[in-house]
C-alpha cells in the first residue's frame, strides 16, 4: 500500500496541474482512507455514562473531592446510613447492589461482609477510609484442654493501653501495647476443661477509659492416644515415658523382650491386648510405636514389613536415638539422618513458657524430609518425616526423666506432648463443617459454613434445618447459610460434625468488624489498595468516516485540474 | 363595688375554676393511672408494661375529662352565666357584668342591681369541682401501687391449693426458724456440757451433739445433712425438732425438709469444726543435746523438764538408755526414771529428775541416751508425746586394743608405725629421761619422734587425698595402730555399733538422702534434686571417704601433727605434748564418728556383668502380661460439670433446670469437702450456691453470683500437666486422593 500511494503521489505530482501540493496530499489521504477502511482501526473511550461512587461508613472527603477531579461526571450514591457533605443519591439497601454494576469505586469502610453477595460480578477499586483503632484481629479457634494456650491478636492506635485477659478465674494475662503502629500481641491463658467460655478482654487506655469485650474462648477435650512401647528390656526413659502416658489415661501396651521369642506385656487403661507377632492387624490398633532402633531391628523381617506397611497406612512410629539409624532400612530411609561434626553431648533447649533446659543428646544433621518440632541452633532435637500417611518421628534427646525426676513434671510433659501429638496417627473424618464467614459475627447477619460430606446430611442450626446447595465443581462440598437470632454461643450440627460459633452483641468489636471489612472488601474489589481502576473501552472507528474522506479526497484530485 | 371591679372579679373567679377543674382531672387521672398500673404489675413483673399501660390511662383520663368538664374554657362570661345558674337573686343578669357593650339605660339600671346583689352573694360562690373524689382515687391509686404487689408476692409464696383438698386450705410454707445445739464434751476432758445457737459451732472432739432445729411450719422429712452425703433425721419432740450424733470431724452441713406439696427446701450450709485433743507438750529444759563428761567431772546431773496439755497430762517419765561397750560387745540397757517432783494429774507440770551416772552403771567410754515422754488423759487411746534424744557421754581416751582374731596373736599392724597414743607415751618417757640421757641422744630420739609423727600425718594424709607427699614407703592404706583403729573393721562386718534405735537420728539432717556419699555438702546450697540419684565422682574434694564432720576433724589434727612434728623436730618435745593430746582427742571422736557412719551404710549388690545378661536357660520361661490400672479419675469431677452449666447460665436470667440444679448441688458437696481442707474460704462460694439452687437471688445480681461462684470453682480445680491429643482432621476424599498420588510420586 506504501508503494502504492508513493507511485501514485508521484505520478500526481508530475501532472502538470495546479493545487500540485494538494493534490498529493488528496491521493495520500484517499489511500490512507482506503487502507483504514480494510484494517477497521478502533479507539479508546469511557465506558457508559452511569459510573458511580459509593459512599459507606468512614469515608474520607478529601479521597472523594480527588476521586471526582479526576473522574467528571463520576455519579456519587451513598449508602444506608451514611451522611454526606454534599446533596448525594442514595440506595435504600445494600441490595441495590446487584443491579448497579456500573459501580466504579467504593470509598470508606466498603460494604457489609454479609452484603459482599451483591458485589459478585462488579469489578470496583475499594478506597479504604481511616483505619479502625483498637483490636483489629483476633484469634478464633478451638483450644486443648490443660494447655497454656495463647490468643493471638492485632492492634492498632492505642498506644498506652492494657489489655487483660480475664478468664472464669479471673485476670490471666496482660499486655501493654507501646505502640500505635498495627502490633500483635499474645496473652496466655490456661484450660482446665473442655467447654465453652466467654472470657472477657478488658481495654484500658491511657488516659484511664475502660473498655470490656466478650472473647469466646473454646475449650476441646484430650482425645486418647493408642500406644505401644517397644523395647528389648526396660530402661529408665521409657519407664518413665509409659508412667506419665499411664497417668494419663492413654492406652498403653509396652513390650519387653525377656528371651527372643518370649516378651513381657504391661497393659495399662484397657489397650488392646497384643501377643505374639506384630502384624498388620495387631498394629492397626495403635496410632503410636515407640521404640529404638536397637529393638527395631530385633524384629522379624515380616515384623518390620508390618511396620512399614502400617506407618504408610498412618500410624505414628516414634525412635528414641543413640545415634543416626541405619540409613539403608526403614525408618533410616525416611529419616535421612547422619552423624554431626562437631558432636556435642549435650544441648541448652527452650520450653518455652517451661524454661531453658538443658541435657544430653545425640548430634544429628536431618534429611531434606525432616520437619523440625524441637529445635536448637543447628540441631533438630525432635522431628518428624512423613511416609505415607503416616509419620517417622524422632527424639535425639536423652535421659529427659531427669526433668521429671528433679521435679519438674510441667517441663516433662510440655517435652513430650507435641513430638507424641504430631508424630501419632491422626483421627481423620470424612465429614466436617466449617464456618466460612469471618468473625465477628451478630445477630440477624447472615453467616455461611461448608460441609465435607454426603449430601444426604442434616444440618441443624439450634434444631433448625438448613438447606444445602452442592458445590458447582466439587463433589460432597455443601454449601450453607444461616442467620443466627441472638448473642451467644451457637452451633451447626451435621451428625457427628459439629462447628461451635460465638454470635457477639451487636455494637461490640466494631474495630475488629471494621478491619474484616475492609480485607474483604479489597478481597472483592480484585485490586490492590493504591491501583486505579481504567474503565476504558476499545471501539471501532465507523467506516463511514473513511469512505467519506476518500471520496472528498479523490473527488478534489478529479475537480483540481478543471479549476 | 363598681363595674370595672365586678369584671376583674369574674375574671379571677374564670381562672380559680379553671384550676380547681384541672385539679380534679389530674387527681382523678392520677388515681386511675396508678390503679391501672398496679393491676397490669400483677400480670406483668416487669416495669416496662405496667409504667407505659398507667401512662396511658392518666393522658386519656385528663384528655376526656378536660373536654368534659371544660377545664380549659373558663371565661368571665361563662363564670357570670354559672353565676345566674347557682343563685336566682342575680336574676340571670350577672352577665351584665361581663359585656363590654354599652348598655340600654334599662340595662345600666339592671346591672347596678346585679353589682348590689354580686356583693352579697361573693362570699358563697364557690368554684365546680369534685376535687374530693379525684383525692380519694387517688389516694386508693396509691394504696393499690404499694399493697397489690407485696400481697401478690405472698400469694405466690402460699403454697399451690392441692385439687384434691376439698376445703382448699391455704398452708404457710414451713421456714427454718432456729437451731439450737447441745453439746456434751467427752468426760475425760472436765468440759461442762454447753449449748450454742446457731449452725456453726467448734467443739472438742469426740463431743455428743443434740441439734434442736425449730421451724416456722409443719416440716416434712426433716433432716441434717453432711457433706460426707451422711445424713442424720430430725425427730419432732415437744416444739422442736431434734437429732444426735458425735462429732468426730470436721464437717459442713445443712438442714433439710419438704412441705405437704413435696417440694424440698434447704438451709445455708453450716461448719461443724472440731478441736482435736492436742498432744502433750514435754521439754527438757536447760540442757544441750551433747554433753561429753570428761575424766574428774562430776557425774551428778540434773535434768528440768515441762509438760503441759490442753486438758490433762496423766504421767511425764524420763526413759535412759545406758550403751556399754563397743565392737559386737556393745550392750544397751533401757530404764524408766519418774520425776523427783512429779505430781500427776496436772495441766501443766515444772519436773526435776538427779541422775547420778555411777548409780546407772556409766564408766568412762559408756554413754547415755534418754529423752522425757508424757502422756495425757485421752479416752480411749491417750495421746503421747516425747521430746528428743539427749547425749551424754563420759569420756575414755585410753580405749582397750581390739584384734581382729585373737586367737592369731598376731599383730598385724606395720611394726614401723606408732599410734598418737605411743608417741606420746614415748615423748612423756623421753622427757622423764632427759636428764638421764645425752643431749645427742635426746635429740635422736626427738628427732626420731618427729619422724615418726610425720609418718602418722602421712598416713592420715592419705584419707584427706594427699597421697602426693612421699617419704616413708607408705603405700598400703594401712590400719590405724591399736587404739587408734580397729583393724576387726578390715575383717569384719560390724552391725549393731550404735545408734541402733535410731537415737542419734538427729544427728542426719532432713534433706540428707538415705544413699549418700561421704563429704556431700548440703548445708548453705540450694538443694539439687537430682543429687540424691547421681553419683558425682568428678569433684576432687568430695573425693574422699569422710562425712563433712570427720574431715573437717581430719583436717585440724593434722594441722596439728604439723606443729607437732615441728617442736620434735627442734629437740622440743615438751612443747609438743599439748599438740598430740589434742591431736589424741580429735583422733578418738573421728574413731567413734565412722562407727556411726558404718551403721548408715547400706548393702551394695555386685554389678552383673552385661555380657551374661539374657544368657540363662529359658526353656521354662514363658510371656506374661501384666495388667496395670493406672488411670486415675477426672478430679472434681461435680464441679467440671456444673461450670458450664454456670456458664451457660451468665446472662440468661433463665431458671435452673433439674439438671442443672443437680449438678450445682453435687459441686456443693465437692465444695464443701474443699472448704474444709482450707476453712473460711468457701464458705462464700456454699452459700452462694445455696441460693441459687433456691433461687432466691435478686435477678439484679444473678449474674455477678455466677460470675463470683465460677471463680470460686475455677480456683478449687488443679492445674494438671500437658497431655498429648489425638488430632482430628477433615479430609475430603479428593485431597485423599491426591494425597496418596504425592506418595506414590516420591516413592
Amino acid at each position: 500500500m506504501l508503494l502504492l500511494m508513493v507511485v501514485l503521489a508521484w505520478q500526481e505530482s508530475r501532472k502538470p496541474y495546479r493545487f500540485k501540493g494538494l493534490r498529493v496530499l488528496a491521493i495520500i489521504l484517499a489511500l490512507m482512507a482506503l487502507l483504514a477502511m480494510m484494517l477497521r482501526p478502533s479507539r479508546d473511550i469511557r465506558v457508559g455514562e452511569e459510573e458511580w461512587v459509593l459512599l459507606t461508613e468512614n469515608y474520607s472527603q478529601t479521597k472523594l473531592d480527588s476521586l471526582t477531579k479526576a473522574n467528571r461526571g463520576l455519579r456519587i450514591v451513598r449508602a444506608p446510613g451514611v451522611v454526606a457533605r454534599d446533596i448525594v443519591d442514595s440506595i435504600s439497601s445494600y441490595r441495590e447492589l446487584s443491579q448497579r454494576k456500573q459501580l466504579q469505586f467504593v470509598l470508606g469502610d466498603g460494604v457489609p461482609t454479609a452484603y459482599m453477595d451483591y458485589l459478585k460480578g462488579t469489578s470496583f477499586q475499594f478506597i479504604p477510609g481511616s483505619q479502625p483503632v483498637g483490636v483489629v484481629d483476633l484469634g478464633s479457634r478451638p483450644y486443648p484442654e490443660h494447655r497454656k494456650n495463647w490468643l493471638e491478636g492485632k492492634v492498632r492506635g492505642i498506644k498506652g493501653s492494657r489489655l487483660t485477659l480475664i478468664g472464669p478465674g479471673g485476670a490471666e494475662d496482660s499486655v501493654l501495647i507501646r505502640t500505635n503502629s498495627l502490633t500483635p500481641f499474645e496473652l496466655g491463658f490456661r484450660t482446665k476443661i473442655p467447654g465453652r467460655f466467654v472470657y472477657t478482654l478488658a481495654i484500658k487506655d491511657s488516659a484511664g477509659g475502660a473498655m470490656e469485650q466478650e472473647v469466646p474462648v473454646e475449650v476441646v477435650a484430650s482425645r486418647q492416644l493408642s500406644i505401644l512401647l517397644l523395647q528389648d528390656y526396660p530402661q529408665a526413659e521409657v519407664r518413665f515415658l509409659k508412667n506419665y502416658l499411664t497417668g494419663k489415661g492413654h492406652p498403653l501396651v509396652t513390650r519387653f523382650r525377656l528371651s527372643k521369642n518370649i516378651f513381657r506385656y504391661e497393659v495399662a487403661n484397657s489397650a488392646a491386648k497384643l501377643q505374639g507377632k506384630l502384624t498388620m492387624d495387631a498394629l492397626d490398633r495403635f496410632d503410636l510405636v515407640v521404640t529404638d532402633e536397637q529393638s527395631l531391628k530385633a524384629l522379624s523381617a515380616e515384623e518390620t514389613t508390618a511396620m512399614e506397611t502400617a506407618v504408610r497406612k498412618g500410624m505414628g512410629l516414634l525412635m528414641l536415638l543413640n545415634g543416626p539409624p541405619e540409613s539403608r532400612r526403614f525408618p533410616g530411609d525416611v529419616l535421612e539422618l547422619s552423624p554431626s561434626s562437631p558432636a556435642p553431648d549435650t544441648v541448652r533447649y527452650n520450653l518455652g513458657s517451661f524454661g531453658n533446659q538443658s541435657g544430653p543428646f545425640v548430634a544429628m544433621k536431618p534429611g531434606k524430609r525432616v520437619q523440625s518440632i524441637l529445635r536448637s541452633w543447628n540441631y533438630v532435637l525432635q522431628g518428624l518425616a512423613l511416609c505415607g500417611n503416616g509419620k517417622v518421628g524422632f527424639q535425639s534427646l536423652r535421659e529427659t526423666y531427669r526433668l521429671a525426676l528433679g521435679g519438674d513434671q510441667s517441663a516433662y510433659a510440655a517435652l513430650w506432648t507435641p513430638l507424641l501429638e504430631q508424630t501419632a496417627r491422626r483421627d481423620t473424618r470424612s465429614v466436617s463443617l466449617s464456618l466460612t464467614t469471618p468473625f465477628p459475627i451478630y445477630p440477624g447477619e447472615p453467616f455461611t459454613f461448608d460441609l465435607i460430606g454426603p449430601g444426604s446430611l442434616t444440618v441443624l442450626a439450634d434444631s433448625i434445618e438448613i438447606p444445602l446447595a452442592e458445590d458447582v465443581s466439587v463433589d460432597d462440598l455443601w454449601h450453607g447459610r444461616h442467620w443466627a437470632n441472638s448473642p451467644g454461643w451457637k452451633h451447626v450440627a451435621a451428625g457427628e460434625a459439629v462447628a461451635n460459633y460465638f454470635v457477639f452483641k451487636p455494637g461490640s468489636w466494631g474495630s475488629w468488624r471494621t478491619a474484616v471489612q475492609h480485607r474483604e472488601n479489597e478481597q472483592a474489589s480484585g485490586l490492590p489498595n493504591g491501583q486505579t481502576l481504567t474503565a476504558m473501552h476499545r471501539e471501532e472507528i465507523p467506516a463511514w468516516i473513511f469512505f467519506l474522506v476518500f471520496v472528498v479526497a479523490m473527488g478534489f484530485v478529479w475537480l483540481a485540474p478543471k479549476l | 363595688m363598681s363595674l370595672q371591679e365586678a369584671k376583674q372579679y369574674l375574671d379571677r373567679q374564670a381562672r380559680r375554676f379553671a384550676l380547681a377543674r384541672l385539679t380534679e382531672v389530674k387527681l382523678l387521672a392520677l388515681g386511675l393511672g396508678l390503679l391501672s398500673f398496679a393491676l397490669v404489675r400483677l400480670i406483668d413483673s416487669s416495669r416496662m408494661l405496667p409504667l407505659s399501660v398507667g401512662i396511658l390511662v392518666f393522658a386519656i383520663v385528663v384528655i376526656l375529662r378536660i373536654r368534659r368538664t371544660g377545664a380549659l374554657r373558663w371565661s368571665a362570661l361563662k363564670v357570670s352565666l354559672y353565676l345566674n345558674a347557682n343563685f336566682p337573686e342575680l336574676k340571670d343578669s350577672a352577665d351584665l357584668l361581663a359585656s363590654d357593650k354599652s348598655a340600654t339605660s334599662l340595662e345600666e339600671v339592671q346591672r347596678q342591681h346585679v353589682l348590689q346583689a354580686l356583693v352579697n352573694v361573693k362570699a358563697r360562690v364557690q368554684a365546680p369541682h369534685r376535687i374530693a373524689q379525684g383525692l380519694l382515687l387517688f389516694a386508693t391509686g396509691i394504696t393499690a401501687v404499694v399493697l397489690l404487689p407485696a400481697a401478690a408476692r405472698r400469694s405466690s409464696e402460699l403454697t399451690p391449693i392441692n385439687a384434691t383438698d376439698t376445703t382448699a386450705s391455704v398452708m404457710l410454707q414451713p421456714a427454718l426458724s432456729g437451731i439450737e445445739l447441745l453439746v456434751t464434751p467427752p468426760a475425760y476432758t472436765g468440759v461442762r456440757p454447753f449449748s450454742s445457737v446457731g449452725g456453726n459451732f467448734k467443739v472438742p472432739a469426740g463431743s455428743k451433739l443434740t441439734w434442736k432445729v425449730r421451724f416456722s411450719g409443719s416440716p416434712i422429712s426433716p433432716a441434717l445433712i453432711f457433706a460426707s452425703e451422711d445424713s442424720l433425721s430430725l425427730v419432732s419432740r415437744e416444739a422442736d425438732y431434734q437429732a444426735s450424733g458425735r462429732a468426730e470431724q470436721p464437717a459442713f452441713y445443712q438442714v433439710t425438709w419438704r412441705d405437704a406439696s413435696g417440694k424440698r427446701y434447704a438451709s445455708d450450709y453450716f461448719h461443724a469444726d472440731t478441736r482435736e485433743d492436742a498432744a502433750p507438750v514435754v521439754a527438757v529444759v536447760g540442757r544441750q543435746q551433747f554433753q561429753t563428761i570428761g575424766p574428774g567431772e562430776p557425774t551428778q546431773i540434773v535434768v528440768n523438764a515441762s509438760a503441759s496439755d490442753d486438758y490433762t497430762v496423766k504421767d511425764a517419765h524420763l526413759i535412759a538408755t545406758v550403751s556399754k561397750g563397743s565392737g559386737e560387745g556393745i550392750k544397751f540397757r533401757e530404764v524408766t526414771l519418774s520425776f523427783d517432783n512429779a505430781q500427776f494429774p496436772a495441766q501443766h507440770a515444772t519436773l526435776k529428775l538427779g541422775i547420778d551416772l555411777g548409780q546407772l552403771g556409766l564408766e568412762p567410754g559408756d554413754e547415755l541416751y534418754f529423752y522425757a515422754e508424757a502422756i495425757d488423759n485421752r479416752m480411749p487411746v491417750p495421746n503421747l508425746s516425747r521430746t528428743e534424744t539427749f547425749f551424754i557421754a563420759l569420756k575414755d581416751t585410753a580405749e582397750a586394743v581390739a584384734v581382729a582374731d585373737a586367737g592369731l596373736g598376731i599383730d598385724l599392724m606395720p611394726d614401723y608405725f606408732r599410734s598418737q597414743r605411743q608417741l606420746i607415751i614415748d615423748t612423756e618417757k623421753l622427757l622423764a629421761e632427759q636428764r638421764k640421757i645425752k643431749k645427742s641422744d635426746f635429740n635422736f630420739r626427738s628427732n626420731e619422734l618427729g619422724f615418726d609423727q610425720k609418718a602418722l600425718r602421712l598416713k592420715y594424709g592419705q584419707f584427706l587425698g594427699m597421697e602426693d607427699e612421699a617419704g616413708i614407703g607408705v603405700v598400703e592404706p594401712a590400719a590405724e595402730e591399736e587404739g587408734e583403729e580397729d583393724p576387726t573393721k578390715k575383717f569384719g562386718h560390724q552391725h549393731d555399733k550404735e545408734n541402733e534405735h535410731n537415737l542419734v537420728e538427729e544427728k542426719k539432717t532432713a534433706k540428707e538422702p538415705d544413699h549418700q556419699h561421704e563429704g556431700s555438702e548440703t548445708e548453705g546450697v540450694q538443694e539439687d534434686p537430682m543429687k540424691a540419684f547421681l553419683h558425682q565422682h568428678d569433684s576432687e574434694d568430695e573425693a574422699t571417704f569422710f562425712i563433712q564432720s570427720v574431715k573437717a576433724k581430719l583436717q585440724a589434727a593434722l594441722t596439728l601433727m604439723w606443729d607437732s612434728e615441728l617442736h620434735l623436730r627442734m629437740y622440743e618435745p615438751k612443747k609438743s605434748l599439748p599438740y598430740q593430746y589434742r591431736i589424741l582427742a580429735l583422733l578418738k571422736e573421728i574413731a567413734q564418728d565412722n562407727r556411726a557412719y558404718v551403721h548408715r551404710t547400706g548393702f551394695d549388690a555386685p554389678p552383673i556383668k552385661e555380657d551374661r545378661r539374657l544368657t540363662g536357660e529359658l526353656e521354662d520361661a514363658a510371656g506374661t502380661t501384666e495388667q496395670v490400672a493406672a488411670l486415675t479419675s477426672k478430679p472434681f469431677p461435680a464441679i467440671q460439670k456444673a461450670l458450664p452449666q454456670i456458664e451457660y447460665l451468665i446472662g440468661k436470667q433463665t431458671p435452673l433446670s433439674t439438671s442443672s440444679r443437680n449438678a450445682l448441688e453435687q459441686a456443693g458437696y465437692e465444695v464443701a469437702s474443699e472448704a474444709l481442707k482450707q476453712p473460711g474460704k468457701y464458705m462464700r462460694t456454699l452459700s452462694a450456691l445455696r441460693k441459687l439452687m433456691d433461687g432466691s437471688v435478686d435477678p439484679l445480681k444473678m449474674d455477678d453470683m455466677l460470675r463470683a461462684i465460677r471463680r470460686d470453682l475455677w480456683s478449687i480445680l488443679p492445674v494438671e500437666t500437658y497431655s498429648p491429643t489425638r488430632e482430628r482432621r477433615a479430609l475430603h476424599p479428593l485431597d485423599q486422593e491426591v494425597l496418596e498420588l504425592m506418595n506414590n510420586q516420591r516413592e
